[in-house]
Order: structure tokens, then sequence, then C-alpha cells
């Protein structure tokens, strides 16, 4: 879906991108990690031309992007960036119905698309569709740019810290919710981040950036588990362990065995069930039509360790 | 809280008792040239002044025996006796025939000084007013209409400044209209200049000090240097045939228009580039990144945006502009300010308040309307 072949980007001698080679697959959700001027963001940016190349090539959808005209080429990308940038003048309907409109699509056509977004991302249209920005909650108005960006039903997203500025509870929802959202669309999402659980749980692959170069490069069990690189072991410090359990439901690995106590359900994550065990002191507990235990867990992440060997 | 006193109120309403009975209220001429007598208030009004007196009173009695409703009290006390003090001066005429049959009443200090406290003590308290938006522009707007109505029908006749005002009637309206058309047009002219320059301004960093330093190097100049800077090349102008044929000259209505459309470039260009300045980067990327153009950023992000701020800046050169238009009187631009450089050269007061009144009376107006609009504006944008 994008192509990234040798591109740079320098500003005078600095090079904030330095001869990076990227592919990112169709349907794919590839996060970019790395500390701050690492190049992550302006990798993401070269993508919608948001900043001119010094060199390389880049494609989407097969189409080298010098071939579009720039504006369009950013109409059929989705873009959500940090501090959202919400239209402060306009109220909710017309910052989603903001690139439609510039496609010249109909009102009644328009009206449809912003109410069925706004249930996509979990906004009650009656309630929202007339609200201004400065009216909504920091989560409420990321909802609002990420239903924004899929407006016009674009197959790629970029996204660059898009729930940075979030309070930490509704930063998990927003991140489960849009995991779910980005697996039931099918959109290709590039997605910019320095939070490293954010990219273990949502990320298909984590791309790994250090000096405007690609370290790392892989899914986030083999990046966290088996990874060989010291820049990449001193980045995580064991930290990602935790949340590679999250990323896996109790229902896949549970047993048969009945046990006593507060059931958990089978869509609970493994961190949940590993939490619970340290709370309970015990190493079993119940789960809706079984248990699971925490050899269990032990071996899913041996068994991870031992398919990358 | 209502119980406490209220000092502020206090003061004022004993300034206001003291300016009643220690200073003369009016000057009666038997006619425009002799110098006329000086009347304190009981003399002239009689009775009737007594009612002054009261009203006086009783702000003075709401300062110090606080009821819950002191505020509204306040204001409607302060209404009343600003009212009964504007309509009694013409009743006091009657009482002072020994000074001729036709005697023009001119106001003295003991008037000024009571207005001035009364206009204090409403503008203070009728905000602060428990009273509904239409109440309080109801009451404005019927005071305004009453003292307009009255003097229609004569009941002023026998103030002086209504005497200069009947017999320049017709000049008087020439120059309203002259100065009106000054201040707008060269607001607009101002706005037609300083709104591109100020947005250039904030394009280019580069060029932000060589546009925003002279505007302000302008700002400084005193007027009538500046008319003296341009007499020069403004009658040099009036030389060529097109310009000449426009009435263009060293003086009139050209150094008048130039001079004050050059003082609105400050406050409209500095505004237009504060604007600018205060649009969130991020909003602008994000306008960006979904593929507006250039154009279609200014229009309809950038601009909505920067309005109410450049709009504040336009507020202010309004302000500026309907006093700093005075100064056209004196290089022959007509105007408001051609009663007040006569009335000077002819020491006549009534003359000078005759262009001064209205346009106290037009600046209050329009600050007021102005600033209305503006939270109109803001509120629709920002909120």
């Amino acid at each position: 879906m994008i192509e990234m072949q040798n591109v740079t980007k320098s500003y005078g001698d600095f090079k904030a991108v330095d001869n990076l080679s990227l592919h990112v697959d169709s349907g794919e959700l590839l996060v970019i990690l790395g500390p701050s001027g690492c190049g992550k963001s302006t990798t993401l940016r070269l993508m919608n031309k948001m900043a001119e190349r010094t060199s390389g090539t880049i494609k989407i959808k097969d189409k080298d992007i010098d071939s579009f005209v720039e504006e369009d080429l950013r109409k059929g990308i989705g873009y959500v960036i940090q501090s959202i940038g919400l239209f402060p003048h306009m109220n909710v309907w017309k910052n989603i119905a903001t690139v439609p409109q510039l496609l010249g699509w109909e009102n009644s056509s328009i009206d449809r698309r912003v109410d069925e977004l706004l249930l996509l991302v979990g906004l009650k249209p009656e309630n929202y569709r007339y609200k201004k920005p400065s009216q909504l909650s920091g989560g409420e108005a990321q909802r609002v740019g990420v239903a924004r960006a899929l407006a016009s039903d674009p197959d790629i997203l970029l996204m660059d810290e898009p729930f940075g500025a979030v309070d930490p509870i509704n930063r998990l929802r927003l991140q489960k919710e849009f995991r779910q959202i980005q697996r039931r669309l099918g959109k290709t999402v590039v997605f910019v981040t320095h939070d490293i659980d954010e990219a273990i749980l949502l990320g298909d692959r984590i791309c790994i950036m250090n000096h405007g170069k690609v370290v790392s490069l892989d899914t986030p069990e083999n990046v966290v588990l088996h990874s060989k690189d010291d820049f990449v072991d001193s980045f995580f410090k064991g930290e990602g362990i935790l949340t590679i359990l999250s990323r896996k439901n109790v229902g896949d690995y549970m047993e048969e065995i009945p046990w006593e106590g507060e059931e958990i359900v089978q869509d609970s994550t493994l961190k949940e069930a590993l939490s619970l065990m340290l709370l309970t002191g015990e190493d079993r507990v119940p789960v809706k039509g079984g248990s699971i235990s925490f050899n269990r867990i032990l071996q899913v992440v041996g068994r991870d360790i031992n398919e990358k060997a | 809280m209502a119980e406490k006193k209220d000092k502020v109120l206090f003061i004022l309403s004993a300034l206001g008792i003291s300016a009643f009975f220690l200073f003369p209220l009016v000057e009666a001429k038997p006619n425009r040239i002799v110098t006329g007598e000086k009347l304190f208030a009981l003399e002239y009004l009689g009775a009737f002044g007594a009612l002054i007196i009261v009203g006086w009173a009783i702000l003075l009695a709401l300062s110090l025996y606080g009821t819950k409703r002191r505020i509204e009290l306040a204001s409607i006390v302060g209404i009343i006796t600003a009212m009964g003090l504007l309509f009694l001066l013409p009743i006091g005429a009657g009482n002072i025939l020994e000074i001729g049959a036709n005697p023009r009443i001119s106001f003295s200090s003991s008037f000024y000084m009571q207005v001035l406290l009364l206009y204090i003590i409403i503008s203070t308290y009728m905000p602060r007013a428990a009273w509904s938006r239409k109440l309080k522009a109801a009451l404005g707007i019927g005071a305004f209409l009453a003292l307009g109505v009255s003097m229609s029908m004569g009941y002023f006749e026998s103030l002086s400044i209504i005497k200069e005002y009947g017999v320049r009637q017709r000049q008087f309206y020439n120059n309203l209209y002259i100065h009106g058309v000054l201040t707008f047009g060269s607001v607009l002219a101002g706005c037609i200049i300083a709104i591109p320059l100020g947005y250039l301004a904030y394009l280019r960093k580069r060029l932000e000090g060589r546009i925003m330093v002279p505007l302000s190097i302008i700002e400084t100049i005193p007027s009538l240097s500046l008319f003296g800077i341009l007499l020069v090349p403004l009658s040099g102008l009036g030389q060529l045939p097109f310009f000449r044929s426009i009435g263009v000259s060293g003086i009139g209505w050209a150094p008048a228009f130039v001079a004050l459309t050059l003082y609105t470039l400050l406050p409209i260009g500095r505004n237009t580039l504060t604007g600018f300045h205060s649009i969130d980067r991020n909003v602008v990327q994000a306008a960006k990144g979904m593929g507006m153009s250039r154009r279609q950023i200014l229009k309809k992000i950038e601009i909505p945006l920067a309005f109410p701020v450049i709009f504040t800046g336009v507020r202010i050169a309004f302000i500026q502009t309907i006093g700093g238009a005075v100064l056209a009187g004196l290089v022959g631009g007509g105007g408001m300010g051609s009663f007040v450089f006569l009335g000077l050269a002819e020491a006549s007061p009534d003359l000078i308040l005759l262009g001064v009144i209205p346009i106290v009376f037009f600046t209050v107006v329009l600050d007021y309307s102005l600033k209305a609009f503006e939270k109109y504006v803001r509120r629709i944008v920002y909120d």
C-alpha cells in the first residue's frame, strides 16, 4: 500500500530521515516508535507531502506520490495529529464534513456520512452534531478527530501521536476502540507514537526508529521478546512484556478445568488474568467455562520465544 | 452584603451635593455678546431646584443605608436626577426675566460637574443592575428619545447651545455629514491598506519589522505636524488636473483624510497581525493535511479565526478617528471641528459644545454598538 525506497530528508547538514526504506501492507497497522527527534513524525509527513523529501521515492498504491496534485493526495489520505487540530470555529458536523465538502459531495450524503462516523467512534449524533470543539472533552475531541480523518473513507490513515493529549484511562479505551474500528474497516494505518505500550497494543508490526534510520521492524512479540539490538533492548528495558499479554485473550488459552471464585470473561486479556493472580495470590483464576493457570501464561510467552528461535 | 456602606456612591453623591450648592449652574446672557450673569441652582431654578437636591439626597441616603436593591435604586434615581437636571434647565429661564425677554442660558461649572457625576453613577450601577438586557436598552433609548423629541419640539429653545444650533442648522448637518464621511472613509481606507499589510507581515516574518515599525512611527507624529508634512506633497499633487478636479490641495479635506487614514493603520494593521498570529498552528497544519489549498485555508480557516481580533482593531480605529476628525476643522476640512475652532476663535463656549456634544454622543453610541457586535462575532467564532 505504501512503499518508501531510500528516502532521505535533510535540513541543511542534519538528516532527519536517513536513507529509509519501508513497506506497509494493505490493511496493516504499522506503528513507528522511537524517542523524540528520531524522525518518526517526519517520516509520516513525507508520505502525504506535508514535508518534501530530499531524495528517494515514495509510492502509494503503486503510484509515485509526485504524480498526484498535492492537495488531491492529501484528500485521499486521512490525517490525525496529536493536538487534533479541530477547527475551533466550526461545529462537529462541519469539522467532519470538511473533506467531503472539498470533494463536492451532496449535503444529504454528507449528513448521512457524519452520523455514521459519529456512531462509529461512539458519539451519539443527535448530541454531538452541532457542538463546538470548545464544548468537547479531550477524549471526545479525539474521537471527532478520528471521525474527521475517516470522513471520505480513505484507504490510508496517517496518525501522529493521536492519543497523546488524552488522559491515561480514556487513552486505553480509545486505543482498544480504535483497534477494533481499524480491524473492522480494514484501513491501512501508519501510527506514530513514543508510547511503548501503545505501540505493542496497537501494532501489527512495530518499526523502531533512531537517528532517522529503522533500527528494527517486526511484530510486537518479536520486537519485545527476541530483539538482538542493544538500542531496542535499552528502549524497552523489559517493559513491553506485560503489554504483549494484553494483546491476547484469555479465551484462546484457557483450559476446561473448573475453578472456584469470581469468574472473568473470555474476552479478558492475559494481562488482566495475571493481575488477578497477583491480587488473589493463587496461580489459577476461573474463567467462564473453565480456568487459566499461571503456567499457561508462562508457556504463552515461552512459546513465542520458541517460535522465533 | 447589601447592608454595607457604599463608599464610592457616598463620595459621588457628596460631591454632587457640593457641586449643587457651591458652583453656579448656568450663565444667563441677554444676548450673545454681553458677558452674562452666573446663577446658582436655587437662584435659577427656584423651588424646582429642590427636586434635584432631593435626587442627590436619596443617592446619599442609599450609600449609607443599604437596601437589597441599592444598585437598581441608584441607577433609577441617577437617571431621574440627570433627566430632571436637563429638563428643568429651560423652566428656570422663566424665573430670570429681568435679564431680558429672551435670555441665552449657557451651562456652567455646577452643571458639568453634576452631569459627569451622574454619568459615573449611572454607568457604574446600571450594568450591574438585575434587569434584563432589553429593559436596560429600553431605558437608554427612552432617555435619548425623550431628549430628542423635546428638543425637536423646541422645549430647549432658551438654551444658548440650542440657539446656536438653530442659527446654524444647515451648517450643523453639513458638518455632521462631512464628519461622518471623513470618519468612515478613513477607516475604510485604513482597512483596505492595513489589513493586507498586517497579513503580509504575518506571512513573511522578515517583513514584519519593516511593516510594523513605520506604522508605529506614524502614530507618534502629532497631528499638527502631520498636517504640516502633508501640506507640501498634497499641494503638489493638487497641481495635477485629476487631483485638482476632486479637490485635493494642501488644505481642506485631503490632508485631513490622509492624516486620519494614516492614524488608523497601526491599530488595524497590528490587530490583523495579532489576529493571524493567534491562530493555533496545529489547526492550519490539520487543514493543510486534509488537502485544503493555501487559498481555502485562508478563506475557511485563517480569516474567520482572525476576524474578531481584526474587528477589535477596526473598532479602536473608529473611536480614535471620530475624535481625531475634529482636527479637520483646523485645516478647513469641515466636520464638527469647524464649530470647535470657530467657537475657540470667537470665545463662544456654546459653539464649541455644539461641535463636541454630537461627537461624544456618536463616540459612545458607536463604541457600544461595535462592542456588542464584536461580542456577538466572538461568540459565533469561538464557542
